[in-house]
């Protein structure tokens, strides 16, 4: 079976490998403008002065908004995951390549289970703007700081994890 | 309600997500190369340490990086609050049609 779909797929390898690309580079870079110069500013402003009653209603149309930013993101990450196992299968790729394996283990052990709590947070439960529509600013604030604990213990990983999963694609050091 | 990050907080996540993060990372490819290749090169004292130091230098980079993402470090001087009358741009809430 593995077998026929790796044939199959064979031919249009450099095509599967243009989606994929272009898919991670919108995955990793989508919402990092957005990220670095209105957002972080607006949540620095908040927990430099956190009891301002002028910030906390930016802070809150900042994270709202931020909700649907990573929108982008979260099209090219399932792309990101759907055509990585064709190329795997279709490029006659092996578990015996270590730069591989480090780049699935990081994909597999960090950047998952960091994309799953991210579609909660930001179109499910976790939702800013249908928590405050349900009128419990209680939950709202609760989940506007599980949100800022997401980012403060995610983005030094994804930043140095991201790169180095770059690097291992195209240095392919080991 | 007060935020719950705190210094201390911060270095023992950054310490601990550190460490297991990495040593899984060790042990994972350690094992799948030997699994699949036999490859004992990562049972090695080099790789080890090169662990060793990347975890140990992590460790320092997440925890200040999230110190300066949570406002403890710096004096946010290059910014400055401006008190404005403005109108944000919400989004409506769609409500199911009744027909």
């Amino acid at each position: 079976m593995l077998e026929y779909i790796g044939t199959t797929l064979a031919p249009y390898y450099l095509y599967i490998k243009f989606v994929h690309v272009t898919a991670a580079l919108g995955w990793i870079w989508s919402a990092s403008t957005a990220y670095a110069y209105y957002l972080l500013p607006i949540m620095k402003a908040w927990r430099r002065n956190p009891h301002d009653a002028e910030i906390i209603p930016v802070r809150d149309w900042a994270m709202e908004r931020f909700d649907e930013v990573v929108i982008y993101e979260h099209v090219f990450f399932p792309i990101v995951l759907v055509t990585g196992p064709m190329m795997y299968i279709a490029g006659g790729w092996n578990a015996g390549v270590a730069w591989l394996d480090l780049k699935l283990l990081i994909v597999i052990g960090l950047f998952i289970p960091i994309e799953i709590t991210d579609y909660y947070m930001s179109h499910f439960g976790g939702n800013k703007r249908r928590i405050k529509a349900s009128g419990d600013m209680v939950r709202f604030e609760r989940a506007m700081h599980r949100h800022w604990w997401f980012f403060l213990i995610t983005s030094p990983a994804v930043m140095v994890y991201g790169l180095l999963i770059v690097l291992l694609a195209i240095a392919k050091p080991i | 309600m007060e935020f719950s990050g705190t210094p201390k907080k911060y270095l023992r996540f950054a310490i601990i997500s550190s460490v297991v993060f990495n040593f899984y990372l060790y042990l994972g490819l350690a094992a799948v190369l030997f699994w699949h290749n036999g490859a004992t090169w990562l049972f090695s004292w080099k790789p080890l340490l090169v662990t060793v130091v990347f975890t140990i230098v992590f460790a320092r980079v997440n925890y200040r990086w999230m110190m300066r993402l949570d406002a403890q470090y710096g004096t946010g001087r290059g910014w400055t609050l401006e008190s404005r009358r403005l109108k944000l741009p919400e989004r409506a809430i769609r409500r199911p049609d009744k027909n």
